[in-house]
């Protein structure tokens, strides 16, 4: 499996030289500041009407909301503008005879991919964890780290997923319109589809399946762990981290969303293996 | 060795090979020539074992392909240069070639080597991306040959290269030739393979209508040697009557005479013999490219 590790660094060095990390973690550090210190105003454990930095739950809520939708569209990028250049510009073609196993090729890339996004956003959110805890206090910093890991799940997530909509068609538009849908679909179509489902059968669908459907999207997933450890979510975080609560340990979350990396992974793995060159 | 046979390769309804059947010997040269769109990069990627066949097999020696492809022993000893690489322009040069070897196995003092050989060397440590499309092209070439392979796919390997990178790479050939290693390549640079390769193919509307060697192609031809003679005046009766039919006048002076192999000598005998005030003559004999080009009317294209 060293094929593995010449793919890993290869990535490694590719987002080092394109700033990748520093890109992502710049992102990630200013827009958790700027949260933290604008955004929190109405949330749970801040102080009503005053600006700046209040409490580790508030700047939790106010970061799960933005990162439910910044990580995933920037995850299945990352995944589909790997897998698309190295298709269109022959690397593919080139890899495929050299004495190495597809395997060797497909997780050494996703390795390399999967550590720059989780190395990048964790910097970017754990700087500025320590600016916020540095002014506030260090009282629950558990649950900022708590949000920073499910952050990091939902990233590998997204970026599983966009290699198993990479892999299942051909040509760079097709690709690009499956991870953008998914991100659609995952994002904003689901949920929206599951009020309207639940109001149209009118309370007659139980609280168990309303939440084990829940568990069909990883966003959602990443909404109730990341909120998982914040008491007073219940009075704040809506109908769904509710019953999700109710239903699901910390440790549920965190395997399910486990599963989710893996599954497309392999899924993503077993259309690569199949992969010939169309050209 | 490699053997074809019968191979068959059908893009949907569109057949893009058909029945090919050919052989390629241990360290010997082969080429594939034919107009775009003849098939010979679906040939080459069948033959690598990127794409998979409709009908017929490829042997390579002794072990017949089976998809998904070749096994990673067999690929141990291949090497390809694909025509159109776009090389991430993030890497350097010489980070490029360290990451082909540390896959082949081979070592960092070889990558100096192959640096060295295609004049890389000044430029090994500048992203890819401020390469020359000759430079790229010589990066590609060297990749291809780290690992040590003794069977080597090259398409359009001289494409982008300047005539002195032209001369290296073929120069490089022939040290690979003298180890023993088969080379099969595309092309489209008739003169550089007329007198380098040991077989040609020319494949058109995905038949290989021929496959022999360059002088073997130009025999067989049928096409006649030509003789261009210029005088000091215009006079048609200087010129043999029974070559006078033959004869095409070019320009002020100057005759273009058809001419078997055997009546060459004895035309120019006759020309001079008749005390014509020849000022002089040149000797056409028919090429490689005159064949193809043959094969190309022969097909209508």
């Amino acid at each position: 499996m060293k094929g593995v590790v010449h793919f890993f660094s290869r990535e490694i060095t590719l987002g080092r030289r394109n700033r990748l990390i520093l890109g992502l973690g710049s992102m990630t550090f200013f827009l958790s500041l700027i949260l933290a210190y604008f955004g929190t105003i109405q949330n749970p454990g801040a102080e009503k009407g005053v600006l700046g930095f209040s409490s580790f739950e508030a700047t939790v809520i106010s970061l799960t909301a933005l990162s439910t939708y910044l990580i995933p569209i920037i995850a299945l990028v990352l995944g589909f503008d790997s897998t698309a250049n190295e298709m269109e510009t022959g690397s593919f073609e080139l890899f495929f005879t050299y004495p190495l196993k597809k395997s060797e090729i497909y997780f050494g890339k996703f390795l390399g991919l999967a550590t720059l996004l989780v190395v990048s956003t964790t910097t970017g959110f754990l700087v500025a964890g320590l600016i916020i805890g540095w002014k506030i206090g260090w009282e629950s910093f558990g649950i900022y780290l708590n949000f920073v890991l499910a952050s990091n799940l939902l990233g590998l997530t997204f970026l599983a997923l966009s290699f198993f909509f990479s892999n299942l068609v051909e040509k760079r538009a097709q690709m690009l319109g499956l991870n953008l849908f998914s991100w659609f679909f995952f994002v904003i179509l689901f949920d929206l589809g599951l009020i309207l489902l639940l109001v149209a059968l009118e309370g007659r669908v139980p609280q168990e399946v309303a939440s084990a459907v829940l568990f069909l999207n990883p966003a959602d997933l990443f909404r109730f762990m990341s909120t998982a450890t914040i008491e007073n979510i219940r009075n704040s975080y809506g109908i769904a981290a509710v019953v999700a609560h109710n239903f699901f340990s910390l440790k549920v979350l965190i395997l399910t969303l486990a599963l989710w990396v893996a599954l497309p992974l392999c899924g993503g793995y077993l259309l690569f293996k199949r992969r010939s060159i169309k050209r | 060795m490699i053997e074809v046979r019968d191979l068959c390769k059908s893009f949907g309804s569109s057949s893009v090979l058909r029945e090919l059947s050919f052989k390629i010997e241990r360290g010997s040269f082969t080429s594939f020539i034919g107009p775009n769109g003849a098939g010979k990069s679906t040939l080459f990627r069948i033959l690598l074992g990127l794409v998979e066949k409709s009908r017929g097999s490829v042997i390579i020696d002794g072990s017949e392909m089976k998809h998904p492809g070749w096994s990673i022993e067999l690929k141990k000893r291949m090497g390809f240069s694909p025509e159109n690489l776009y090389i991430h322009g993030h890497l350097t040069g010489r980070e490029f070639l360290q990451f082909v070897a540390r896959i082949k196995g081979d070592s960092f003092s070889k990558v100096d080597e192959m640096l060295d050989r295609f004049q890389l060397t000044l430029a090994a440590h500048r992203k890819v991306a401020t390469y020359s499309k000759g430079m790229k092209q010589r990066l590609v070439l060297a990749q291809a040959l780290l690992g040590a392979p003794d069977l080597l796919f090259l398409d359009e390997p001289t494409g982008g290269l300047d005539p002195r990178g032209t001369l290296d790479f073929y120069d490089i050939l022939g040290e690979l030739k003298s180890k023993g290693v088969t080379v099969v390549m595309n092309s489209h640079f008739l003169e550089e393979i007329e007198t380098r390769m040991d077989r040609v193919g020319i494949l058109i509307g995905g038949k290989l209508v021929a496959f022999s060697s360059p002088s073997q192609l130009i025999q067989s031809s049928g096409l006649k040697e030509s003789i261009t003679v210029q005088f000091k005046s215009i006079e048609k009766g200087q010129i043999p009557e029974r070559f006078q039919s033959r004869a095409k006048q070019l320009e002020d002076h100057s005759f273009l005479i058809s001419c078997s192999r055997d009546e060459k000598l004895e035309l120019m005998k006759e020309i001079s013999s008749r005390g014509s005030e020849l000022q002089d003559f040149q000797l056409i004999v028919p090429s490689l490219s005159d064949v193809y080009h043959s094969y190309l009317r022969g097909a209508d294209l």
